[in-house]
C-alpha cells in the first residue's frame, strides 16, 4: 500500500465509504437476485471498487464520467444516490432513469454521470467528443471513459483515442483490467501484457496502476486528470483488477480456478484500505465499524424505498423518444 | 419470517435446471453467502448460496429433479419452531408461466385462406363503398378493370344509366325515403321472393260492401272498404294457413300465434305502413274503424312507433290507382305480402255462363326461405274463397284460429 | 429581404455559416471539410467556412467514422450542436451503433436527463460510382425510434431545413443527394441537375415534419423524395398532357410525417403512386404505403403502388444504372397502368 501521506483524511474515509458502500450495495442486490426479484440480470462490481473510487475521487463536480454495462461502482463513486440506483435496477418509476434504462444504461447528470452504455467500446469515442466540446467551448472540464479489457480491442477503442489524441482532447481513457472479457481470459486476446502499451501507438501516455489499491490508482488518476485539464491531451490509464463475482448473474464463473479468485480475494482493496487507514492514519475501529454499519443500513434502506416504490405507468413507455423544442 | 429459496435465474436461455444436491439439510441453520445447494444449467454446474442466515426448514426438491428457473425449492426461517403454515404466503415470487408457442398455420393452410368463394365479385375498396351507399348490387355491375375487378369509373356509369344528361334535381333523403329505400334494399338482397297470383271476382263483394254501408250509416259505424274486406280475408285465410304468419331468423323460423296485419298508406311522401293488431279477431266494422284511425294518424304525422311495428304480415292495395296487378316487396322480418289491384269489370265465366264481373288480381310475394308453393297457392285459394263468398267474412269465428 | 440563385451546395453551406455565426455551439465534424485547399467536406459544401470559423470550429478527423459519429454524440450530450458529415452516406454503416444504439435512445434511456442535439449529413443517390457508394438510406433511420429523417429536394428546401435541423434538440439524419448539389467550384456532378433557385439570404427555417405539394390536380397522388421528386414532376407534366392531373408531394421530411396532407391527397384521387430511389423492400414507401391503405382505404381505387429501386445493390456502368433508377418514363408508364384498371 503507497503512502500517500499528503491526502487528507477526510478525503481518504470517504473513499473508503464509498468503496464499502458499493460493496455492501451490490452484495445486497445479489441476494435479492438469488429471491429471483431483480429483472433481467446483474453485472456486478465487488472487486474493482478501487478503481472506480480512485478514479472518481480525483475528479471535479463538473467533470463528466461514461460507465459501461457494469456501472454501479462508478455511480456510486461518483455521490450517485443507492435510492435511484436500486429502484432502477427493480423497474420502477423512481429510479434514476425512471425504469427505461434499467441496471446496463443508468444516467445521473446532477452528478456527472452520463448515460452508461451497453456497447462494449462505444462510450470511449462518445468521451472523446465531450473533451472536445469542453475544448470548443473553453470550459476546463475533464471527460473520462471507463471500459473494460475486451473494449481495448474495439474499433471504437482505436478511433476514440486516435482522436483524442490528435486534438489533445481532455480525456482519460480508464481501462479497468478485470482479466476477462465474458468468459475469455485476456491472454487469449491480446498478445501483449499491459494495454497500457497501446497508448504509445496513439503518442499519449500510457500508465499502468494497481487496481486493488484505492490510493495507487487515485494517484495515477490525478496526473492523468491535471494533464488533462491543462490541455496536455489524454491519457490511457489501466488498472489491473479483478471482478469476483462473474460477469453477469447468470454466469457461474465456471472458466475461473478457485485458486485464482482465491488470490485476488487476499487482495481485497477494501480490508486494504481499512488496514491501512486504522495503521497508518490512526483510524479507530470502532469508527471503521461504524462506517461499515452505516452503509449496510444505507444499502437496506435504499433498496426498501425501491421496493415499496410503483412501477412506472405504462404511458411512460411513449415519452421522451424525443426532445421538446428547440 | 418464512423465506421462499428459489432458483435465480443461471444459465444464457433461462431453461429448466436439475437440482443435482443440496448442500445443508433441513433443520440446519446456514450462514449468508454460504452455498446451500447445486444446480447443474445448460451452461455449467453451479453451487447457489443462501442469502440470508437462517434454518434451512424443508426441501420441497429432490436430487435429480429438473425444475423452471424461479420455482421454490425450499424454505427458509429465522427461527425452527415459526410455522410454516401454507395459508402464510413465503416471501418469494409466483414461478413464471410459460409462453405457449402460437402455432403458425402451414403453407397449405395458408394458401386455403386466398381461396375466395366465387360469387364474391372484384372490386375496388372505393368501389364497393360507393355500391353500398347508393344501394346498387355489385353483382349488377359490369366490371371493366383488367383483373374483372369493379371500379369507380363502373359505379359511375351505372349510376349515370338512369339518370341522363339534362337537369337534375338533387334531394337529400328525408327519413322516411330512407327508411323506405333501407328496408327495400335490404328486402331485395336478403329475401328470396316468390310469387304466385289469383284472380278474386269481387262482384258479390261489392254488393255486399253496399249492404254494410246501410247497415253502418244505421248504427253509427265504420263503413268498410273493399281494402278492409281484403284485411279480413287476409287474417282468415292467415288462420288457415299458419306457415305463412311466419319469420326466417338464420337457423331458425318463428311461428307467430296472433296475426297482426300491416296496411299500407300511400303519402305524398312516401308510404306508412301502420299495424292492425290482432286483424283476425276483428269484425268488419272494428276493422274499419282501426283502419280509418290508423289511416287519419298517418296522414296527419301522428302514428307511434308501436301502430308502426309487429306486423306478422302485410296487404297493399294499389286498386284505386288502376293498377291491373303488381308484385309488392316483403317488408323484413315478414314472410309474406299480399298486393291487390284493381277491380274491374270484365267478361268472365261465372257459374257456367259468360256474364260481366268485376275482376281484381291478388298477387302474394314470400320469403321462399319460409313459405312453398304449397302454401301460397293455399292461402290464395282461401282468400279467394272468402271474398268470392262475402258473407263468410261477416261470419265471428271462434278467438283460437284452426288447424 | 433579398434573393440569390443558389445551387443547393451553396444554400446548405450559407445555412451552415448562419448557424454557426448565430450560435457557438454549433460546430462541424468529418473528413477533408476545412483542410485549406481541400475540397470543403465531400462535395465541397464547408469550402470556405474554416477561413471564417477557424479549424477548431470546423474539425477535420481522421478516417474514423466511428469517432466521428460517437464524438458527435458526445459533445451533443454536453451541449454543443454537432454537424456531422459522412463523406458518402454508405460510410454511415461503418459508425452505425453510435446512430442507432447511442445518438437514437440516449434520450429515452436516460428519461429525458440528456438530449442528443446532433444534424448527421449523409450525401446520397446513384451517381456511377458502384453500390458502396450509392445507397439511399433513409429506411434505416426512419424504423429508428428517437431520429428524425430528412431529405430535400432543392436548395430552398435544404438551407430552411437545415436551420430547422440543426435547431432542434434532437439527433436528425440529413439526407442530401448528389446529382441535385449542383456544385460550383472543386468537384462538381457531371450529371448533376445544377437545379438553382431563389433562395433568401437572411436566416429562415422549414419546420421539421412538413411536405411540400408541388402540384395539384384530381387523378392521381405522386409522393415522392430528391431527385425522384423532380423525376415525377416531369413525369406530371407529360402525364397532364394525356389528360391525367397529378397532385405531386416532395416528402422532403419523413421523420416527423405528415400524414394529413397525404391522407387528404389520397382520399381526394384514389390512386397512389410512390417513387423512390431505395430499394423496394423494406424501403421508405413501403412504410408509407403501409399507412395510407390504413387511413384512406375507401377511398381506394387501386392499389397503392410503389416504384423503387429494384432488390439488387447499385450497379456501376451507367446503362445498368439506369435500368436501376426509376426513369420518367417508368413514371409515367406506371402511372397510366394503375388508371386504367
Amino acid at each position: 500500500m503507497r503512502k500517500l501521506a499528503g491526502i487528507p483524511l477526510e478525503t481518504a474515509r470517504e473513499m473508503y465509504r464509498r468503496m464499502v458502500l458499493i460493496r455492501r450495495f451490490e452484495d445486497h442486490l445479489y441476494a435479492l437476485f438469488l429471491q429471483g426479484t431483480v429483472p433481467g440480470t446483474l453485472h456486478q462490481y465487488q472487486g474493482q471498487e478501487a478503481v472506480a473510487v480512485g478514479v472518481c475521487t480525483a475528479l471535479l463536480p463538473d467533470d463528466v464520467i461514461f460507465s459501461t454495462h457494469r456501472p454501479v461502482g462508478h455511480f456510486l463513486a461518483r455521490g450517485s444516490s443507492p435510492r435511484g440506483i436500486a429502484a432502477e435496477i427493480l423497474g420502477k418509476a423512481s429510479g434514476c432513469a425512471g425504469g427505461k434504462g434499467g441496471q446496463m444504461h443508468l444516467t445521473d447528470v446532477s452528478v456527472g454521470a452520463m448515460p452508461s452504455n451497453a456497447i462494449v467500446g462505444a462510450n470511449i469515442p462518445i468521451a472523446t467528443g465531450a473533451a472536445l466540446g469542453f475544448q470548443l467551448r473553453g470550459q476546463d472540464r475533464v471527460a473520462v471513459s471507463f471500459f473494460g479489457d475486451g473494449a481495448s480491442n474495439t474499433g471504437a477503442f482505436h478511433e476514440g483515442l486516435n482522436l483524442a489524441a490528435v486534438k489533445a482532447a481532455p480525456v482519460v481513457f480508464v481501462c479497468e483490467n478485470n482479466q476477462y472479457g465474458a468468459s475469455t481470459p485476456i491472454s487469449s486476446m491480446l498478445r501483449i501484457t499491459d494495454i497500457a502499451d497501446r497508448a504509445a501507438a496513439y503518442g499519449i501516455p500510457g500508465r499502468v496502476a494497481d487496481g486493488m489499491d484505492v490510493l495507487a490508482v487515485y494517484q495515477a488518476a490525478l496526473e492523468a486528470v491535471e494533464r488533462a485539464r491543462q490541455g496536455d491531451g489524454p491519457t490511457l490509464l489501466e488498472c489491473k483488477t479483478y471482478r469476483y463475482a462473474g460477469h453477469s448473474r447468470g454466469d457461474p464463473g465456471g472458466y475461473r480456478t478457485r485458486e485464482e479468485v482465491q488470490r485476488w480475494r487476499e487482495r481485497d482493496p477494501i480490508p486494504l484500505m481499512r488496514t491501512w487507514l486504522i495503521k497508518e492514519r490512526g483510524l479507530a475501529e470502532k469508527e471503521a465499524d461504524s462506517i461499515e454499519r452505516t452503509c449496510q443500513s444505507d444499502v437496506e434502506e435504499a433498496v426498501e424505498f425501491a421496493r415499496n416504490s410503483p412501477e412506472p405507468a405504462a404511458e411512460e413507455t411513449y415519452r421522451h423518444v424525443f426532445a421538446e423544442g428547440q | 419470517m418464512i423465506y421462499d429459496i428459489v432458483i435465480p435465474a443461471l444459465g444464457a436461455t433461462g431453461d429448466d435446471v436439475v437440482l443435482d444436491e443440496w448442500l445443508a439439510q433441513p433443520g440446519q441453520f446456514v450462514k449468508s453467502g454460504a452455498a446451500l445447494f447445486v444446480v447443474t444449467t445448460d451452461k455449467a454446474t453451479v453451487e447457489v448460496e443462501v442469502f440470508r442466515d437462517g434454518y434451512l426448514r424443508e426441501t420441497l426438491v429432490s436430487p435429480g429433479a429438473m425444475v423452471p428457473v424461479q420455482t421454490v425449492v425450499g424454505r427458509l426461517a429465522d427461527t425452527l419452531e415459526e410455522p410454516l403454515n401454507s395459508d402464510a404466503p413465503g416471501e418469494g415470487v409466483t414461478p413464471s408461466k410459460r409462453i405457449e408457442q402460437t402455432r403458425i398455420p402451414s403453407e397449405k393452410e395458408a394458401s386455403k385462406i386466398d381461396d375466395l368463394p366465387s360469387e364474391r365479385k372484384l372490386a375496388s375498396p372505393l368501389a364497393r363503398r360507393m355500391a353500398a351507399e347508393l344501394g346498387l348490387d355489385l353483382s349488377s355491375i359490369k366490371a371493366s378493370g383488367s383483373k374483372g375487378q369493379i371500379l369507380k369509373r363502373d359505379i359511375e356509369r351505372a349510376v349515370e344509366q338512369k339518370h341522363p344528361e339534362g337537369g337534375v334535381r338533387r334531394v337529400p333523403l328525408s327519413p322516411m325515403r330512407r327508411a323506405i329505400a333501407q328496408r327495400a334494399q335490404k328486402s331485395n338482397t336478403e329475401v328470396p321472393h316468390f310469387h304466385g297470383s289469383v284472380l278474386v271476382d269481387m262482384t258479390e263483394a261489392k254488393v255486399n260492401l253496399k249492404q254494410l254501408a246501410a247497415w253502418a250509416e244505421k248504427n253509427n259505424l265504420a263503413s268498410p272498404t273493399i281494402t278492409d274486406l281484403a284485411l279480413r280475408a287476409a287474417a282468415l285465410a292467415l288462420r288457415q294457413t299458419p306457415a305463412l304468419n311466419a319469420s326466417f331468423r338464420g337457423e331458425e323460423i318463428l311461428y307467430f300465434d296472433d296475426i297482426h296485419i300491416g296496411v299500407v298508406i300511400g303519402l305524398p311522401e312516401g308510404m306508412l305502413i301502420p299495424v292492425v293488431r290482432h286483424a283476425d279477431r276483428l269484425n268488419l266494422f272494428t276493422l274499419a274503424a282501426a283502419t280509418r284511425q290508423l289511416r287519419t294518424a298517418a296522414e296527419t304525422g301522428q302514428l307511434t312507433s308501436s301502430q308502426l311495428s309487429g306486423a306478422t304480415f302485410t296487404v297493399s292495395n294499389l286498386g284505386m290507382f288502376g293498377l291491373d296487378s303488381f308484385n309488392a316487396v316483403i317488408n323484413p322480418p315478414e314472410a309474406g305480402i299480399l298486393a291487390l289491384g284493381s277491380a274491374k269489370e270484365q267478361p268472365a265465366a261465372w257459374q257456367g255462363s259468360l256474364s260481366l264481373r268485376w275482376q281484381m288480381t291478388a298477387t302474394l310475394a314470400v320469403d321462399h326461405r319460409v313459405v312453398d308453393g304449397i302454401t301460397l297457392a293455399k292461402f290464395l285459394d282461401k282468400f279467394k274463397q272468402l271474398l268470392e263468398n262475402p258473407l263468410s267474412l261477416s261470419i265471428e269465428t271462434p278467438q283460437e284460429g284452426t288447424e | 429581404m433579398s434573393t440569390r440563385e443558389m445551387t443547393m451546395v451553396e444554400a446548405l453551406r450559407d445555412g451552415l455559416r448562419l448557424a454557426m455565426r448565430g450560435d457557438p455551439a454549433v460546430f462541424l465534424i468529418g473528413e477533408d471539410l476545412g483542410v485549406p485547399g481541400g475540397f470543403g467536406g465531400g462535395f465541397t459544401v464547408t469550402l470556405g467556412l474554416a477561413d471564417e470559423f477557424g479549424h477548431s470550429r470546423v474539425m477535420d478527423t481522421p478516417i474514423s467514422e466511428i469517432a466521428i459519429l460517437g464524438a458527435a454524440v458526445g459533445a451533443a450530450l454536453v451541449g454543443m450542436r454537432p454537424v456531422a458529415e459522412m463523406q458518402y452516406g454508405d460510410f454511415v454503416f461503418c459508425g452505425m451503433d453510435q446512430v442507432v444504439n447511442q445518438a437514437a435512445k440516449m434520450h429515452y434511456m436516460s428519461n429525458g436527463q440528456v438530449s442528443v442535439p446532433l444534424v448527421l449529413r449523409l450525401p446520397v443517390g446513384a451517381s456511377a460510382r458502384g453500390a458502396q457508394h450509392s445507397q439511399s438510406t433513409e429506411a434505416w433511420f426512419m424504423h429508428t425510434p428517437g431520429l428524425k429523417v430528412v431529405c430535400p429536394s432543392n436548395p430552398y428546401d435544404a438551407k430552411g431545413l437545415l436551420l430547422s435541423a440543426i435547431r432542434d434538440n434532437n439527433p436528425v439524419v440529413f439526407l442530401e443527394h448528389k446529382l441535385l448539389y449542383g456544385g460550383k467550384g472543386g468537384r462538381k456532378e457531371s450529371s448533376s441537375a445544377a437545379r438553382v433557385t431563389g433562395v433568401p439570404e437572411e436566416d429562415y427555417e422549414i419546420p421539421l415534419g412538413t411536405v411540400a405539394v408541388k402540384r395539384e390536380g384530381t387523378d392521381l397522388t405522386l409522393l415522392a423524395n430528391m431527385l425522384m421528386l423532380h423525376r415525377a414532376m416531369e413525369a406530371a407534366d407529360e402525364l397532364a398532357r394525356r389528360g391525367i392531373r397529378a397532385d405531386v408531394i416532395d416528402l422532403r421530411c419523413l421523420v416527423p410525417l405528415d400524414m394529413e396532407t397525404l391522407t387528404a391527397s389520397a382520399k381526394k384521387t384514389g390512386h397512389v403512386l410512390i417513387v423512390e430511389e431505395d430499394n423496394l423492400t423494406g424501403g421508405w414507401g413501403a412504410e408509407v404505403a403501409a399507412r395510407l391503405s390504413e387511413a384512406a382505404f375507401f377511398h381506394l381505387d387501386a392499389p397503392i403502388t410503389r416504384l423503387a429501386a429494384p432488390d439488387t445493390p447499385t450497379p456501376t456502368a451507367p446503362a445498368l444504372e439506369r435500368e436501376y433508377v426509376p426513369s420518367v418514363e417508368r413514371v409515367v408508364e406506371t402511372a397510366v397502368r394503375l388508371l386504367a384498371g
